[in-house]
């Protein structure tokens, strides 16, 4: 289950953005996965190895969609990426009190 | 998110020309020295350099290149040869490798599966020593090569045999289908030799006779190992696919030795987009090839630029070899 302050990195696989989507290369189980426009935008948004949270505010303002749509359905897509070991996952660290 | 077929994406680069797939050759040398090589070396010229190979792995990626193979003469003899492979996987591309496995070493092989190639690509010409030595004029070489597979499935690669063949090594096919189940190891076949890729024609000599061929592809049929492609926009050359010679030539396939530019005078982006030999041979199609467009063999013929090129001076003339092919493919189905 993810949290908000999970933070989410790639996996190593090769990619490519192909026009408007990036095409992933499973190089163990030989398949390729194609992302839609949004899924490609949050692929390369882990560049930042971002938390959940700022991965659904990003597409939320980005692409102008509604907050809880986005809190609904990107934990889901990111679920089927984990599904797949194209990305891991590990938990924020709580920030030190002064 | 959906698995998906190569065949997709080819298309949609074809489109698009996006240079999805790029051979790169590191090195002309090589080991051994094979009766039926088209290679030639040219010693006047220089090589890529390390830097420059390292540079242009970035361009390949940038430009849209996804697929790379690691190619040579012998890719391993270069000494830089892991550290390009390394390179080339973090600049995102996933990687294949054609070699002829004799300087796969332990390390080497363990090395190769930390990088997670996608696959290792073996020539093997014969199920024993005495067939494949006498085709690489190199002694041990078979033993060698064949260590060389036992040492990449044993760090856990995934292997493919390219089985050539010849006239040499015909009576051995059916001993290497067997050595290929006795190693767990997949294999391509390939009956087409081509001229040397300065036109001369020695390697054709060790071509098979139209009995030997046509009874090639009567055995092949049922294993499916020919692959039909579209025949309108027969390959991908110069569409979403290239190759690159060590002395950096950008090629619209390896198979047809023009130089489309030069990557030590230019960027791969500004030849892959500007080359007016790219830019031609992008409006091919079979409509334009007269002799073949209502030839009765379309059907069967594997349709191959390259090989047109090669031996006839245009990608517009139908190679004699893949008439002769199309025609032991069209008796097979008859």
């Amino acid at each position: 289950m993810l949290k908000s302050n999970t933070l989410i990195e790639r996996t190593y696989f090769p990619f490519q953005r192909i026009e408007d989507s990036v095409v992933i290369v499973d190089t163990k189980d030989r398949l390729l996965h194609q992302l839609n426009e949004v899924g490609s935008y949050i692929w390369e948004y882990l560049d930042k190895k971002p938390s959940l949270d700022e991965i659904v505010d990003s597409v939320a303002e980005e692409y102008e969609v509604d907050l809880a749509v986005a809190q609904r359905e990107i934990p889901q897509f990111l679920e089927t990426l984990l599904e797949n070991h194209l990305i891991k996952i590990s938990e924020k660290s709580p920030t030190p009190e002064a | 998110m959906e698995p998906l077929i190569i065949e997709e994406i080819t298309t949609k680069a074809d489109e698009s020309l996006i240079p999805l797939s790029v051979l790169l050759e590191l090195t002309r040398h090589c080991n051994l020295n094979c009766r039926h090589c088209y290679r030639v070396e040219y010693p006047q010229r220089k090589e890529m350099s390390l830097l420059r190979i390292r540079d242009l792995l970035e361009e390949l990626h940038k430009t849209g290149c996804l697929f790379l193979t690691i190619s040579g003469g012998e890719p391993l003899i270069h000494p830089h040869f892991l550290e390009i492979c390394q390179k080339a996987i973090n600049a995102n591309m996933a990687l294949q490798i054609f070699t002829n496995g004799t300087l796969i070493t332990k390390e080497i092989a363990k090395r190769l599966f930390s990088l997670s190639i996608m696959q290792v690509h073996i020539s093997i010409y014969g199920a024993d020593a005495r067939i494949h030595n006498y085709i690489t004029q190199t002694e041990n070489s078979y033993e060698r090569s064949i260590e060389g597979v036992k040492r990449l499935k044993e760090a856990g690669l995934n292997i493919r045999f390219k089985y050539i063949l010849m006239k040499e090594n015909i009576a051995d096919l059916s001993r290497m289908l067997k050595l290929s189940r006795e190693l767990n190891v997949s294999y391509d076949i390939d009956p087409i030799i081509t001229p040397r890729d300065d036109g001369n024609m020695f390697p054709t000599k060790s071509r098979l006779s139209d009995e030997d061929l046509e009874m090639v592809y009567k055995k092949l049929h049922t294993s499916a190992q020919i692959q039909h492609q579209s025949y309108y926009y027969p390959c991908s050359f110069a569409r979403s696919s290239c190759a690159i010679n060590s002395y950096g030539d950008v090629y619209p396939c390896i198979q047809m030795p023009c130089s489309s530019g030069n990557i030590l005078d230019s960027s791969f982006e500004k030849i892959w987009r500007n080359s007016r030999l790219l830019n031609r041979i992008r409006r091919y199609s079979i409509s334009k090839k007269k002799q073949c467009y209502r030839c009765e063999l379309l059907l069967y013929c594997r349709q191959c630029p390259g090989l047109d090129y090669l031996e006839t001076g245009s990608i517009y003339k139908p190679s004699p070899e893949a008439c002769r092919n199309a025609y032991a493919i069209k008796r097979c189905f008859s």
